[in-house]
């Protein structure tokens, strides 16, 4: 935007209308700065999008003719329960991981704000920690905690005496375990973003209220959490687009034998599956745009509540 | 945030990769003008030695190998870089070959270069599997799976099974040997004999003899790949499963403690075993019961795009001759297309693993009766979908005729 502005402005101006074909260093090494990017842009994002809606009408192998369809992946999309019950499963893992992990955040940033801790920043670090760390590597970890047969989860449950539990292979379970891999990595993450928003909390409102006698437990309640309303729909709203995409937890938990009534079958991998495993590129990206428009979707509502409630607040 | 400063990285990489291919592009085509063919191939599909011997054999070319991952991916670069000038001059191809049949175009006929005349050296099937149609041969095999039996030596002791694997090869010689084997298992064991519902029904599945589209029309093989759910079934709801997912953490912890008893396995499924960690006599191998079977192996092929056709034809001969699938072997116990190979020595062949067992008949005994099955490349996906109704059937309790019946349906809509 700031970019396009500068350019106009600059051919309007008089000074330059005689000479239109003057090649001018100044003008153009702004653009060529930003060419990477835009040109990287183009190649792999814009050129990828538009090929994939006009994929998403047509049916094609990845080799032969691409036969241009029409509206029948939509109609098939419409109809396919296996995508249908992916979007459940998507959800669900999405529920389970996002909820108890933004509460966690915000008790972890709401400790970490208060003065009794010490070596913050070495906690701050430690907590970010796993955010940083590759997502393939630690859902293989989960992959062994978790496992059916000798896993660190069952040998646990063992030595209390319980039962052991399919957690991979029961729909229920898996997902459980598939949102713990987001908890895992992704608490740090929103606590780092929650302990900015409290920094810019007025010391005035916890310190009045400590003098009137109310506890941590009161402040957290009562100060901290109806003032970060708009961070903490700002986080639901980023884990709501990240958890609608959640992929690799789900392939490299169960790489074979996922299916949407096994609950480990998410959207993303449905459409992994549809175009990478099948060959089917033309209904893989239908199941794309089935995303997007699910995005968009769970987007504008959050828009909708965000912007009412931020105005309510203030 | 995250989108901007992956693009700059990217950016950044790909400017310098860019610059640095282009230089090394120019100081190699100055300093040599020799005919240059790439060859892409994935891990495990080529052996160093053999790319060693090949490179001397040619020096007069320059041959550049190239070791690309082998995962999904591997086919939709493939495709991607047909009738592009980033596709190498040979690529393997793994042993979704009837993916590129209906494509032969794509690729150099190769009988123009005086393969046909090979043709007796090559396990007969694999080299069908080959031609696209009677005059169009897309590749040279490399390797081949054919499939044994491996059974678990204490728990075949312990239900009172033979251990020695001549006899294990003449008790359990028919599917319902196998079963009746399983039932002896539980009773006097009290073990499973097999993985799971779904490790059972994928190797029945393996010995179809009939395809799962005759003529283009879905036709399930034509009562055999119901015979091969109701098998995996039976054995399911009898109890004969441990049911634990193939590959992965907990099916090599159940091979190395021996938690089920048989399996039927290509010759590379020995490596896995050593890699699981399996101590060295717990598991023997003997002649698969039922139908011959394989799993697994690849080929090369040469691109059409190649402006060396001959010379590319030539260097895959040679990459598959004798020499380098003794090599292969060797290296990586890529089981030979190559009949020469199969000599005395290679019949000798043992392996710690399972003390002086000569093991080797039993896969060449497979290797030598499989027939040439014509597949579909819808074939993959529709077995998937049975496989995945499967996997709910060894899950969930799903009811088996349902199961059916939601698989019939979806692989209806494949098309």
């Amino acid at each position: 935007m700031e970019v396009s502005d500068h350019g106009t402005g600059l051919q309007t101006a008089p000074k330059h209308q005689r000479h239109r074909f003057r090649f001018d260093l100044e003008k153009v090494t702004p653009y060529l700065a930003i060419a990477p990017f835009y040109l990287l842009f183009l190649v792999f994002g814009l050129f990828p999008i538009l090929f994939s809606g006009y994929l998403a009408l047509s049916k094609w192998d990845g080799i032969g003719q691409i036969q241009f369809t029409g509206w029948t992946n939509l109609q098939r999309l419409a109809q396919d329960t296996d995508f249908w019950l992916s979007l459940k499963n998507t959800v669900l893992i999405w529920a389970l991981g996002t909820f108890p992990m933004l509460f966690l955040a915000l008790v972890l940033a709401f400790m970490l704000s208060l003065k009794m801790f010490k070596h913050k920043e070495t906690l701050k670090a430690l907590l970010f920690l796993p955010n940083i760390t590759s997502v393939v590597a630690i859902t293989i970890l989960f992959g062994l905690i978790f496992s059916n047969l000798d896993g660190l989860a069952n040998g646990v449950l063992h030595l209390f005496g319980l039962r052991s539990i399919n957690w991979l292979t029961s729909p229920n379970w898996v997902r459980v375990v598939i949102a713990s891999v987001n908890v895992w990595q992704y608490t740090g993450y929103n606590m780092i973003i929650y302990l900015t928003g409290i920094a810019r909390i007025s010391k005035d409102y916890s310190e009045a209220a400590q003098m009137d006698g109310a506890n941590n437990r009161q402040i957290f309640w009562k100060i901290t959490v109806p003032q970060l309303k708009p961070i903490i729909l700002f986080t639901v709203m980023m884990s709501t687009i990240g958890g609608l995409q959640v992929f690799s937890e789900a392939q490299v938990l169960v790489p074979s034998g996922a299916t949407p009534q096994g609950g480990a079958m998410t959207i993303v991998y449905y459409l992994y599956n549809t175009a990478f495993t099948n060959h089917q590129f033309g209904y893989g990206s239908t199941i794309a745009w089935g995303l997007v428009a699910l995005i968009v979707l769970f987007s504008a509502v959050n828009w909708y509540v965000t912007t009412k409630r931020i105005q309510g607040v203030n | 945030m995250k989108l901007k400063k992956y693009g700059l990285l990217l950016g950044l990489a790909l400017c310098a990769s860019l610059a640095l291919g282009a230089c090394g592009k120019k100081n190699a085509q100055a300093s040599q003008g020799k005919i240059k063919l790439s060859i892409n191939y994935y891990n495990g599909a080529i052996s160093k030695e053999a790319m060693a011997n090949t490179k001397e054999h040619f020096s007069k070319y320059q041959l550049q190998f190239k070791q690309v991952p082998s995962n999904e991916d591997f086919d939709t670069k493939l495709k991607a870089s047909f009738g592009s000038k980033a596709a190498p001059d040979i690529t393997a191809i793994n042993n979704n070959i009837e993916d590129y049949l209906p494509y032969k175009t794509k690729f150099v006929n190769l009988t123009k270069y005086g393969t046909k005349k090979l043709a007796k050296d090559y396990v007969t099937w694999k080299w069908d599997s080959t031609y696209a149609d009677p005059d169009y041969q897309i590749a040279m095999p490399i390797d081949i799976g054919p499939k044994a039996l491996m059974f678990n030596v204490a728990n075949f002791e312990k239900a009172g099974l033979p251990t020695d694997p001549k006899q294990v090869s003449e008790l359990i010689k028919t599917e319902d040997d196998y079963l009746k084997a399983a039932a002896q298992m539980k009773e006097k064991a009290n073990l499973p004999m097999f993985l799971s519902a779904v490790a059972l029904f994928e190797d029945r599945e393996q010995k179809m003899t009939k395809g799962i589209f005759k003529n283009g029309e879905l036709s399930l093989g034509e009562g055999q790949l119901k015979e091969a759910w109701d098998f995996a079934v039976k054995a399911y709801q009898s109890g004969y499963t441990l049911d634990v997912k193939l590959g992965g953490a907990d099916n090599a912890n159940a091979q190395q403690k021996g938690l089920y008893s048989a399996m039927n396995k290509a010759s590379w499924a020995i490596a896995d075993l050593e890699e699981n960690g399996t101590k060295p006599g717990t598991w023997l191998i003997a002649k698969a019961p039922g139908q011959p079977s394989n799993t697994g192996g690849s080929y090369l092929a040469v691109l059409k795009t190649t402006a060396h056709p001959q010379e590319a034809a030539e260097v895959v001969r040679y990459l598959t001759n004798e020499k380098n699938q003794r090599a292969n072997f060797k290296e990586l116990s890529l089981f030979p297309t190559h009949k020469a190979v199969y000599d005395d020595a290679f019949m000798k062949t043992t392996n710690k693993l399972f003390g002086d067992e000569q093991y080797n008949p039993y896969f060449v005994d497979a290797a030598n009766a499989m027939k040439y099955t014509e597949s579909d490349p819808r074939s993959g996906t529709v077995q998937r979908i049975f496989e995945d109704q499967m996997q709910l059937i060894q899950d969930q309790n799903k009811n088996p005729d349902q199961a059916w019946a939601d698989a019939v349906k979806k692989a209806k809509t494949i098309d």
